[in-house]
Formats: C-alpha cells, structure tokens, sequence
C-alpha cells in the first residue's frame, strides 16, 4: 500500500482528517479514485467503498466534471502544497441519482513525492438551504420593490391629474412633505422647489397654530368658519381645508388648496393673457411633443410661414419648417432638455412658398408636467443685426458667431486657442472640485505636478505666493 | 482665481469670446459623451465595484459614487459596463474556487442594492403614452439570481418603453397577466441551461394566451454563453421564442420599439 492510500485507511489518519472535512478523497493525475472516506450523513462507506478505481467524474454532475478535469490538468505541473502554496478550492456537485445531488466544496492538495490529490471536502448542503434562502429574500425583496414602484407611480399620477391642489404637510415641522403641481401652481413655485419648506414660507402670516386650526376646521365645522390665507409670490387668497391622518409614526395633514375667485388651477386672467400672446403675439409661438411634433401653432406662426390654417400644419414635426430641418430640431430638443432652455438659436424658417426667413429661436423644456412639452418661439430675425449690437449677449451655440470666427482666423489658429480655452477651463474645474489641491488636482487632470505648475503658469493662475 | 474672460493671445476681444463660446460648446459635447458605448471597462472602478460587492460597507459605497462623479462616470455606463463585468469576475472567482457560494450570492446581491440605487430615476411609466411600449419581462421559474432581469429592466425602462416585472412567476400567474394586460412584446431573461424546458413552458402558456402573436424574445446569459447564430437558432427551436438575442436594443429593435431602442443606444 503507498501513502496515498495508507493516509485514509489508517483508522487515526482518517479520523483525524474527516473531523475536519466531511468527505476525503485521494484521486491520481487522471482522476481516478484511489480511497474515500466520508461522514456517513454525507457519503456512506459502501458509497465511498464503490468509487474506488472509477473515475471520481462518474459521480458528479457533467458541470463539475468538465471543472475537475480542468483544474487537474492546471495543477498536475505544479509543485506539491506547502504553507506558501495553499491548496486550490473547487466546488462539485456529487449526482447520486434523480433530484439527489449533494454539494462539496473540496480543498485540493496535491501530495508531495506522488502525482495524486487529496481532496478535502465540506458538505455545502447547509450553506446551500442558507443560500436558498438568501436568494429567495432577495427576490421578494425585488418583487417588493417593483411593486412600490407600481404605486409610487400610481400616487405621483393621481397627484398630478387631480384638479385639486393638493399638499401634504408634516404636523410636527410643518414642512411640506408632498405637494402636486396645481398646488405648487396656485403659490407660484415649482414643485421641486418646495419639497421639504416650511409651509408658512409660502403664506403671509401663517403659523403652526393656522396650520392647526384649518386642520380643525376641516374636521368638524360649516363652510362659514374655512380660513382664507394670502400667498406671499401670487397674492392670491386661497381657501384652506384639512384633514389629519397618521403615516409611519408620524402625524401628516392632507391640505386642499382652492381659489375661490379664480378657480382651483388659477385659469383666470393670467391664462386668458397667455391665450391671447399665444394668438396674436409678435412674436411666433410653437408647442411641440417630446419629439418635435406640432401640438399647438399660434397665428403669428401662420404668418411667418405663410400657411393658410392651423389644422394644415398640426401633427407635421417642425423641423419641416427648420432651415437645417432635423438638424435644428436636434439642437433645440438636445439643448433644451439637457439645460431647461436655449436662446436666440439662429436659423432659418421655411415658407409654404419655398422662401427661407431668418429667424431666431427660443426654446423652453415645459417638464413640470406629465408629458414634457417644448415651447418655441420664433422672432423674425430679418433686420435683428441693426436692431441688436451687443452680440456677446448671444447664447454658447449660435452658429452665426462660429461662422464669423471662421472666417477672421485660419483653422490651425482657431483650434490652437480653442485647445488652450479648453485647458484652462478644466484646470479651472479641477483646481475649484479639489478646492485648490493641486496634487489632487494634478491627478484628476492626468498631469504631474510639475506639469500642472507649468500650465497654471501659463495661463496666470499662480499668485504671487505660489511663485 | 482669474477670470475665464483673460484667454491668451489672441488678438481682438470679440475673438477671444468666440473662441471661447466655441471651447465651451466642444466642453458641452465632450461632457455628453462621457459614456463612449463601446470604451474598455476603466479596471481601477471595476475593481472598486468588486470591492464593495465583496464588503458591502458604507465607505466603499462612498468611493464608488465619489468615483463616478469625479470621473463623470454616468450611471448609464455603470449599468451596462461595469456591473454585468463585475458580476462576471465575481462569477469567475466562484468558479475558480476563491470564493464559496454563500459569498458570491452576498456579492451579488450588493451589486444589486447599487443598481437600484443609481437606476431608481429611470421612470418610463412617468412619462409614458398610451402608444410607447410596454414590455413583460419575466424570470423563469428554476433561475437563482435576478441580477441580470433587473439590469436589463433598468436598460428598458431607460429606453422609455413600461416594464412589467416577472420573477419567478408560475403558469397561473403567467395567464393572468397576459389575461388582464396587454403587453407588446414579452422578454425571457434565461441564464442557466436547466431552465430551458421552464422556457418553453412558459412561451407554450403565452402562446395559448388571449394575445397569441405577441413577440416572445429569449435573453439573458443562455443568450451571452451561447452566442453563435447556430445556438441561437437551437435555442429558438427548443423554446419556441420568436427571436433569441443578449441585447435588450437588438430586442426593442426586432418587437418594432424602434424609437424606444434609439434612445437605449
């Protein structure tokens, strides 16, 4: 008998060994099993006893197979373990038939003086129920989270289609915890913009004790006793009713906003304003979709394009009307979407007749609403040079101040400056995030330090200190 | 500091805020393209990924996010980059033997806290229309890790297309749903070869549905291990799916969610 096999058929060796690992097995460079031994809640020792002389392969599942075969091919040219070169891990899984599979985590040791292996094993059955469970959190844990998604998405679209103007508000900080957009309409603020500010910043004379008393009143009294509060940005009095409730330990008061003059969504005088610009303003007004498909065309549009009625141009996507066509439009939605807005983009409007008018374009990004809405409008820019003098007022990406740059300086000069704008401006950045660490600075940027010293000095950002 | 106004050189004052508007423009281009579709996974993020995966601390959270911003890493990236690579080396490490299973699933799981924290602003249903897509996104009963069908409705709902979630559903649950919703096509995320005959169950219950012809697209790591035509075509055939593809644009793209599939690339 060779020590391989004398190392688990002596009764101490193998005691010793499977009181460490609940399953040893010695198998040579081709995998054949030369002994076996196990905790017989793991293996059994006729189980064990009839792996002798087949390949350890046979009992595993094909998976595990094909990753013993490949690791002992990986170890057999390597040197014996020792405690510089600790054994190799690999988990297998043994088939002991149909739906009977156990898991083992086997620690391989190639043996010193034999080109054989000692695979030590721990039984993974316990870690795989942990595991199991683990897994199965996780999914509730998903199936949870998708389904708060569904009613956070529920709660945001009730909020925001519902004709009442609606805030919740919380009792202890009277902060607003919540608000919809008729609401945060009516005070004249954006909805992001009053997420977690006291609700009395919003009203003249509003204290925790108003707050209170219109939480009363909503409870249990005639429409004679609701209190009436002033806005302090629209000077609008609004009527306010409330009712109290509980949420998470905490006390929230549900409050309705309304304006009894003008109606709940203020589509008062400011609208029948907005309506009439709209119509008949000097200046052309556009809605388009998301995608730059006409919602709405004021009748100074109709002019400039020379198109007979409203209906002939809804549904068409304005850039049919744009003197670079889906070019334009893809600068105007870019713009607008990334920053909010874009100004006085030049370019050309198309006529019904095939004439092209200069115009420039305003763009706004309308996406305090459900479905963003881009308003354009458009100004005749037929005499705007003479009309305009300051051109340093024009935004970032009117082409007509790049086309005049091209024609004042040669290309290799233009891109020259423009290289060491550019330096300057992210040294600037890196300089202002490190809060003027120049070695993290320095990193950020890629350079060394000493090239960074050089760069700042070239572009006058030492003070005198640094020099 | 000195003003952004002093450029040098050059001549004429006008000139200078030109060249600077024109600087500033290639800044806002460059800034955009900050997630180049194809760039090689950046390795010291990769491996501060894997890091948190296998700690699932507070200060490696920290150094992640403070990675991204210096970097102006965008989330987008991190989704399809660098956290299906990091679920690869964790997958490998396990593999290997370095790390046991109880481990590699714990990993996971935290890379899966990451994802649904930076992909939580991706709201297709907020903005949705009546005509933009809606997709059924399913599980299969047999798979373990739901990593990859959550990245993949992190990536659809990201194209603005609505994604209803499935994971691990049963025959019943499945025929409810086709039964009360009308879906325009239905995605199958299949990582394990053991789930193919769960596959084809599940595709023979939605072809048996009230809405029969919706396109049934097969994905996930059956599609990615298996990535020839060949064994795709194999896999159509034993399943039964209409189309077998790993990614979800290619997968927007052949259910006729061409615009939707625009904005995912």
């Amino acid at each position: 008998m060779n020590a391989s096999s004398a190392l688990l058929e002596d009764s101490f060796l193998g005691a010793v060994l499977t009181s460490f690992a609940d399953v040893c097995v010695v198998i040579s460079a081709d995998g054949l099993v030369v002994s076996a031994l196990a905790k017989s809640e793991t293996f059994s020792p006729d189980l064990c006893a009839s792996w002798v002389g087949t390949p350890l392969a046979n009992q595993l599942g094909a998976a595990s197979a094909r990753r013993l075969t490949e690791k002992l091919e990986a170890l057999s040219h390597s040197p014996a373990n020792s405690p510089r070169r600790p054994a190799a891990w690999l988990e297998l899984i043994h088939d002991l038939g149909p739906n009977q599979t156990v898991p083992i985590r086997y620690a391989l040791h190639k043996m010193p003086n034999e080109n054989k292996f000692l695979l030590a094993g721990e039984d993974q059955r316990s870690i795989m129920e942990i595991q199991q469970q683990l897994l199965n959190a996780q999914i509730a844990l998903e199936r949870d989270y998708e389904a708060q998604r569904e009613i956070d998405t529920r709660y945001r679209i009730l909020m925001d289609f519902t004709d009442e103007a609606v805030a919740l508000v919380a009792i202890g900080s009277g902060a607003i915890v919540d608000i919809n957009h008729g609401a945060a309409q009516l005070l004249g603020y954006s909805r992001s913009d009053m997420i977690n500010q006291p609700l009395s910043r919003f009203f003249k004379g509003f204290s925790r004790e108003s707050l209170l008393s219109v939480i009363d009143n909503g409870n249990h009294s005639s429409a004679s006793d609701i209190r009436s509060f002033e806005t302090r940005n629209t000077q609008r009095s609004l009527q306010l009713t409330g009712k109290i409730f509980r949420a998470s330990g905490e006390q929230l008061a549900m409050l309705r906003l309304s304006d009894t003059v003008e109606g709940t969504v203020g589509d008062g005088q400011l609208i029948s304003g907005l309506r009439q610009l709209f119509l008949k303003g000097v200046d052309a007004i556009v809605f388009t979709d998301r995608d730059g498909t006409i919602l709405a065309a004021g009748e100074t549009f109709l002019n400039l394009t020379d198109f007979p009625a409203n209906s002939a141009i809804k549904g068409r996507s304005v850039a049919e009307f744009l003197g670079r066509g889906t070019v334009d439009l893809r600068v105007l939605l870019d713009n607008a979407r990334r920053a909010g807005q874009l100004r006085m983009y030049a370019t050309k409007i198309k006529t019904d007749f095939g004439t092209q008018l200069p115009v420039e374009i305003s763009a706004t990004w309308l996406d305090d609403q459900f479905e963003p809405v881009l308003a354009l409008v458009f100004r005749n820019a037929t005499n705007a040079s003479t009309v305009r003098v300051d051109q340093s007022a024009a935004p970032d990406s009117n082409m007509s101040n790049i086309v005049e740059l091209v024609g004042s300086s040669t290309l290799k000069d233009i891109v020259s400056e423009t290289t060491d704008v550019i330096e300057k401006i992210c040294i600037e950045t890196a300089i202002e995030l490190t809060r003027n660490n120049r070695v993290a600075a320095a990193e950020m940027l890629g350079l060394s330090r000493q090239s960074l010293y050089v760069k700042l000095r070239k572009y006058g950002m030492l003070s005198k200190d640094d020099d | 500091m000195p003003c952004l106004m002093e450029a040098p050189k050059l001549a004429p004052q006008g000139d200078q805020q030109l060249v600077q508007r024109l600087a500033l423009r290639v800044v806002s281009e460059l800034t955009r393209n900050s997630c180049p579709p194809n760039a090689a996974p950046n390795a010291e993020f990769r491996a501060l990924l894997v890091q948190l995966a296998y700690r699932g601390d507070a200060d490696t959270a920290a150094q992640v996010f403070d990675y991204m911003k210096r970097r102006r890493m965008c989330a987008e990236a991190v989704v399809d980059i660098y956290l299906p690579a990091a679920v690869h080396q964790i997958g490998t490490a396990w593999h290997d033997g370095e790390l046991n299973i109880l481990d590699a699933t714990l990993a996971i799981s935290r890379l899966q806290v990451l994802l649904r924290d930076i992909s939580s602003n991706w709201s297709s249903d907020k903005t949705g229309r009546h005509n933009s897509g809606r997709v059924l996104l399913l599980l299969p009963p047999g798979e373990q890790h739901s990593m990859g069908a959550m990245v993949a409705a992190s990536q659809i709902r990201r194209a603005g297309v609505s994604v209803k979630v499935g994971l691990l559903p049963d025959i019943k649950a499945i025929s409810t749903l086709m039964e009360t919703s009308r879906f325009q096509s239905v995605f199958i995320s299949a990582s394990n070869q053991s789930v193919i005959a769960e596959c084809s169950q599940m595709i023979a219950t939605i072809r048996a549905s009230a809405h029969p012809a919706v396109p049934i697209v097969l994905g996930g790591g059956l599609a990615v291990a298996n990535h020839t035509q060949a064994a795709h075509e194999l896999l159509r055939k034993q399943t039964r799916a209409d189309h077998v593809t790993a990614d979800v644009k290619t997968a927007l793209q052949i259910c006729g969610l061409v615009n939707a599939a625009v904005a995912a690339g």
